[in-house]
Parts: C-alpha cells; structure tokens; sequence
C-alpha cells in the first residue's frame, strides 16, 4: 500500500494523475468521479478534469468517466487512453469493453468485486497493482442493495493521501446532506463508508500476455456510404443489446405466415435488425430480427406491428422453446 | 367610423420610468456573498455568472443536448427564489425563445435576457438571431455550447460548426475553453453588447461535452463584486424601447436605406476591437484573472520570433500546450500556440501582428468545411499582406467533438513542417485522427 501511495503521491506533484473508469448507468461510477473531484477541490492545491463519456442515459448501459488529478494546473482536454489508475466498477461491462486497455506498466486497478486480487488478475490478465473491494456486497449490509461506488470512493481517499480520509468523509456527508435525503440514509453511507475503509485487498500481479489489452488501432473509417449511420452506431463499443432489460429478448413468431408486408417493424427498427425477404405480392415478408448484438428492446417493432408478431419473452422461456438446456 | 381606440406615441419616445431599474436592483438577491472555490462543469458556470447579475431578470428556455443543464442550473436557482424575483420562460421550441427574447429585450434595454442552445437550436432561432444581430440589442446574451449542426448523422459532442455557421448573423461571438474562462467571460459579455456603442447582442461560446459537460475547479466572486464591475461599464442607455412600437425589428425600409443600417450596424460591429480589451484589462485588474482578449497567448515567446505557431480554439489546444516542452525538443525548434477568443468581430490585426515572425502557422479547425476552414481562412488574410508571408498549413481535427490526442497534434505538426520543407506555401488542408492523416487518405 506505501509503494502504491508514495508513486501516486509523486504522480500528483510532478506530473497528473489519469484515472479512468468503467460501469454501468446507475453503478454510481460517476458519482464516485464526481466525488473524488469534488474532494480534490476542496483541497485548494490540487487542479482536477472530470468528465463523464457521453452514451445512452439508459440504466445499466455501459458508462465511462474521466478523472485527471495534479498539483498543477491541466491543460491537457484529450481522453485518457493510457491511465494510470482504472476503475472496473461492475464486472459485467467488461464483457463489452477492454476496461485494462492501454493501462500504463505497473498501473493500478480498483475493481468492485468480491474475488481477490489475484483471481481477478488472473482472469483479466493483468499486469501491476491490483485492489479489490466488495463494495456491492458491503452495500447490501448498510444499504439493502448492492451499490459499489461508496466503498471505491473509500479506497481512493486511502490511497492518494491528498484526498484524506476525514475530509473524504466530510465530503461525502456534504454531498449527501445536499441532496436533502433522509438522515438515516446519510448515516447509512457514511457506516458503509468506514466499513470500507479497511475492507480492499491489494496485490500486485503479473498475468498480462503480450498481447493483451493493446490498444485498438485505428485503421480509418472505411467505406460510409450515405445512409450508414446505423451501421456507424453499431460499433463494438456502442453493442446495444446491453441496454436491453436483464433476462430478457425479443421473439418474432409467425406460424400462420400472417406477416402482411407493410414493413412498419423495418422502417422503425432504430437498429436495423429486422430480417426479411423479398417477396412478389407482398413486397416483402419479415423472418425475424437479429437480437445477438443490437437489439435494445425499445418495443418499436411490438408496437408498431399490425399482427402483433412480436413479443418480449424471458430469455429461459426462448431457450426453452429452442430446445436449449 | 370611430376613432382608433390606441393613442400613437411619438416616434422615439423615451417612457423612462416604464421599469423602475432601481427595484430590479433591489429584487436581486445575492447567490454567493463571498468568494467561493467550487467544483462544477461548463454548463453550471455559465449558469452561475448570469444568475449573479442582478440585470439578467428575463430567462427564455428550450432544452438541447448539451447546454441542457444550463438552463436546468438557472431554472432551479430562480424558482427556489435564491436569487429574488427573477422569470424564467420555457418556450416550445427555439425560434419562440429567440422572439421572446426579442421582445424583452427591446422592451427594456437595460435589463439582461439570456438563454442557452446548441446546435441545431440555434438554427431554429435563425430569423430571429439574424434580426437581434442587426437590432442594436445589446442585451441579449446568447450562451452557445458547441455541438455540430448537421443531424446526419446526429452528434452530440463539441463541434463549433453551429457558432461557425452563425458568423454572419451579426453577433459578437466569444469562445471559451476551460470552467473559469466560461465563468469570467459571460460576466464580461454584456459589458460588450451593450456599450452604447457597440450595442450589438452577445454569443459567448464553449465546446459542448468537451467543455459544457467537464468539472474542474471554479473560483465564484460575490455577486457585489461583479454587479460593480459591470455597473462600471454598463450605464442605462437613453434609446427608445418597444413600448411605444418604435422599434427596429419588423421595420420594412426600401433598398435605398437597408445598406445604411448595414453599415451603421458593422460601424458598431468595429467598436468591438477598442472596447474589448479595455474591458478584459479592467476585469483583470479587479479579479486577478485574464480578462477578455482578442487570442489566447498559451505559449508564446517575448520577441514571437517562432519556428511553429499553432492557431486554434477551444479545449484541445490545451492538449498541444501541454506537449510544447518535449516536441520543442523533438524538433529542435522554438514553438507557439494560441488560441482564438474572438471569432467575430475577427481580429485580423492583431493576428496579422503575432505572426508577423512566424515561419511555419498550423491551424488547427474543428468546424466542417469545403475550404481551408473557417479559422483557417481568416488566418490566411490576417497573414496575407506580410512582407514574409509564413507557409500556413491547415488540418481538420475534432470534428464531431472527436478527442484530439498527442499522437494527432504530433502528425498535425510533422504536416506542417513537412510542407515548410517542400517550399509548400499553402498545402492543400488534410483531416487528421488517431496520430494520422485520414484525408486526403
């Protein structure tokens, strides 16, 4: 823990803490950024840029947040694409985007998880420092629900010794206070907040493979034909079928080949999936949609449709009907 | 036939105690009584510096993605009453909120009115912006958080294609880059527009995301403090207001006149370039910070003999002040970097002069263009009649509000001195991203 305070406490003088993390919308990870900004400030001789990337405001879409830290004024505006430190506030957007990428040789990683460290580097291949805290299973303690971001909140004010643990505390009752919820709850965050303090375990590991976590290389944009823009918005890292409510997928079903070709559920689908074929009385005749990457479930196409021949069913109950264990 | 039941008033009448100033003083409540260091983001300074005059009474609104939260700050400040009785308006689309606008500021032109938008927002309000620029209302105070026009495809990052496309509308458009910046300059815009003569509305500017949504540190001054500051340069004016119909707006002149109300409108236009640096060497004076000016000076040598001088705007030319120490070293040659505040009225001049030593000039634009940009067509004429005209060399980086990285500026550079090294006085502009030239590919 010295080691990893003295070389963030030198980062801080000489140079600018760069922290990125990863999350999902409603994981608390900006207001963790926020948070921890927001301490710095109050210290009046650190200089702090927070700033969250911008994507859909839908709960449990993947979010990203931007944190810079320096006893010196920062000019840099660029986004951080070699961090010092990351934040993996929820494992399971990890699965969309390359939260380790370009991280800097021996950098650190957070992450909101009740593994070790070393597990958690093993199955990340990671190489440099690495922290763990059970931040969401420490929340249903003090919060009835699993909420990381007070207990990361807690390991930076550990860690970089400018925050300060008391005035971390202070700034977390402030900004509670400030949004007039209950006192209660105020409390509530503040217990989980000491609770969390002693609570990470750190590790340094080296698992990273050589080809790991490289940043991707930008090979110009191809061939945009005018009327790409849906295949612009679905990009690797934009893959919207993350936004769809958990357990569940949409279902096209046309047994009695009811589909009448008036191709409302195409001209509405904001992703482009629907599947069809042409046909000569009809027009055309819809055979599905491609939900693996982009469906959302927005519910265009179930409005929309004059059949009804589609409907949102829970993922057990297609893999059921498809015969999957 | 009865007699018209309305009394016409004589042209140019004055109605001086129409609106009492001295109550819309005392209605003003002090949102900050005393210096303060706070944490917030573009949107929320900007909302602070016009919650704090205590002439900005009028609000007109209609959310757009990214200077929402502008008008989110402003709302919820007025109507918790902390700041006294001030009306915020929310309107049903932008053109409605420019007219309101209008309207209330013509009304009373001692009073400030003032809104937020983006993008195609202030497209929306275009026959009415269009109109105040030429209105002689100097009162309105236009915030504009950058985000590019087009819709196709939609983006909501910072491009100042909107602010840029706008230039011809008549206002005085100022950009800013950084939390404080946004801060001091929207306390120092009305100082501008209604300096009787100037009297020429106000569009301060910022990029949105990149800026209008990015926290940093902001030093908040005591209401008193920036009431004085500009009680110092704003004075009631003695013109005649809306009330009586004499009004410039709507008027209809024959051809015969319209050149002469264009001419008296650039006429005022031109008074931008004496008044502003006083007022931004005022502002400095009072409260310790860099006040308005015509370019940014982020890194620039006393006698501005450069090798490489970098023109640009807004927060990414941070980024590239930032990497002036060791690509000086790389090079081996002394460089510059400046970036624009006034975009319109241009200050050619004062171009012209800081770059009269300059050998190599890149210019970095963010805006959509068929040409050499929009910055980079200015620069071109500011440098046009020097004796030792320096190879201008003009890239496109950002657009969209794309991250501008080291590895761009780096190949943005190596461009420009390559073209410097092949006697290319004026290289054909490329389109730079992720550290390479992705156009001409």
């Amino acid at each position: 823990m010295e080691v990893i305070g003295r070389e963030l406490d030198r980062l801080l003088q000489e140079e600018t803490i760069e922290i990125r993390g990863d999350g999902r919308a409603g994981s608390g990870l900006q207001l963790t950024m926020q948070t921890i900004a927001a301490t710095a400030v109050a210290n009046r001789q650190l200089h702090v840029q927070e700033w969250p990337f911008f994507s859909s405001a839908r709960k449990g879409a993947p979010t990203r947040g931007y944190l810079r830290l320096s006893r010196r004024p920062i000019l840099k505006s660029s986004d951080i694409t070699s961090p010092h430190v990351v934040v993996l506030m929820d494992e399971g957007v990890s699965r969309f985007v390359d939260f380790a990428e370009g991280v800097s040789e021996n950098g650190l990683f957070v992450v909101n998880t009740p593994l070790d460290p070393e597990r958690v580097a093993k199955k990340y291949r990671l190489n440099g420092w690495v922290i763990t805290i059970d931040g969401d299973g420490i929340s249903e303690k003090y919060l009835k629900k699993p909420m990381g971001n007070i207990s990361v909140f807690a390991v930076f004010s550990t860690i970089i010794s400018a925050l300060n643990p008391q005035k971390s505390r202070d700034m977390l009752k402030m900004l509670l206070e400030k949004r007039h919820i209950p006192k209660s709850l105020v409390q509530a965050n503040l217990d989980l907040f000491d609770a969390s303090s002693g609570s990470f375990k750190v590790k340094k590991c080296q698992f990273k493979g050589e080809n790991d976590h490289k940043p991707i290389h930008f090979d110009n944009y191809g061939d945009l034909a005018p009327g790409a823009q849906s295949r612009l918005r679905l990009s690797r890292a934009n893959m919207t079928a993350a936004y769809a409510p958990s357990g569940f997928i949409l279902k096209f079903d046309d047994p009695k080949d009811s589909c009448n070709g008036c191709a409302l559920c195409v001209m509405n689908c904001p992703e482009n999936i629907i599947q069809f074929k042409a046909d000569a009385k009809q027009g055309l005749k819809v055979l599905g949609a491609d939900v693996s990457s982009y469906c959302k479930l927005c519910a265009e196409c179930i409005e929309i449709c004059p059949k009804e021949l589609f409907r949102e069913v829970e993922r057990a109950e297609e893999a059921r009907e498809e015969g999957v264990s | 036939m009865s007699e018209h039941p309305f009394v016409e008033t004589p042209a140019g009448a004055l109605f001086p105690k129409a609106i009492d100033l001295e109550a819309v003083r005392r209605a003003h409540k002090a949102f900050a009584t005393e210096q303060d260091v706070r944490y917030a983001d573009g949107n929320t300074a900007a909302a602070y510096a016009c919650l704090q005059m205590w002439r900005m009474i009028l609000v007109g609104g209609f959310p757009i993605t990214p200077s929402t939260k502008w008008l989110e700050t402003v709302s919820t400040v007025i109507r918790s009453g902390q700041v006294g009785k001030k009306k915020i308006k929310l309107l049903e689309a932008e053109h409605a909120v420019a007219d309101y606008l209008a309207g209330s500021a013509a009304a009373c032109r001692d009073v400030i009115v003032s809104t937020a938008t983006s993008s195609v927002g202030l497209d929306h309000m275009t026959e009415s912006t269009r109109s105040l620029g030429a209105s002689g209302l100097g009162n309105v105070l236009l915030i504009n958080v950058y985000r590019a026009t087009a819709n196709y495809p939609l983006c909501i990052e910072g491009d100042p294609s909107d602010a840029l496309a706008h230039r011809d509308d008549g206002w005085v458009q100022i950009c800013c880059r950084g939390t404080q910046q946004i801060y001091d300059t929207v306390i120092q815009s009305p100082c501008i527009g209604m300096n009787p003569e100037i009297l020429t509305p106000v569009m301060p500017g910022y990029y949105g995301i990149k800026d209008s949504h990015r926290s940093s540190k902001l030093i908040v001054e005591p209401d008193d403090k920036i009431n004085a500051f500009q009680d110092k340069w704003i004075s009631p004016l003695n013109l005649p207001g809306l009330i009586n119909g004499d009004t410039g707006l709507g008027s209809c002149v024959t051809s015969k006149h319209f050149q002469g109300f264009k001419i008296n409108q650039r006429s005022r236009f031109e008074r931008v370039f004496e008044w502003l640096p006083k007022i931004g060497r005022d502002f400095e004076k009072t409260f310790g910070r860099p006040g308005l000016e015509f370019i940014e000076k982020l890194h620039w040598p006393s006698d501005e003999a450069v090798d490489l001088a970098i023109v640009s705007m807004g927060p990414d030319i941070g980024t590239a002040t930032d990497m002036v120490p060791a690509e000086e070293k790389r090079l081996g040659i002394r460089m510059g970097v400046l970036a624009a505040r006034l975009l319109t009225p241009f200050p050619y001049g004062a171009y012209t002069d800081l770059l009269k030593r300059a050998k190599v000039v890149l210019v970095v634009n963010q805006a959509h263009h068929y040409g050499d940009g929009h910055l980079g067509t200015d620069i071109i004429k500011a440098c046009y009649d020097l004796k030792e005209r320096p190879v201008i060399a003009n890239c496109f980086a950002g657009m969209g509000g794309a991250t501008v990285s080291d590895d761009s500026w780096r190949a943005m550079i190596d461009h420009a001195l390559q073209a410097a090294k092949k006697s290319e006085k004026l290289p054909a502009p490329v389109v730079v991203h992720e550290g390479r030239v992705v156009w001409p590919s």
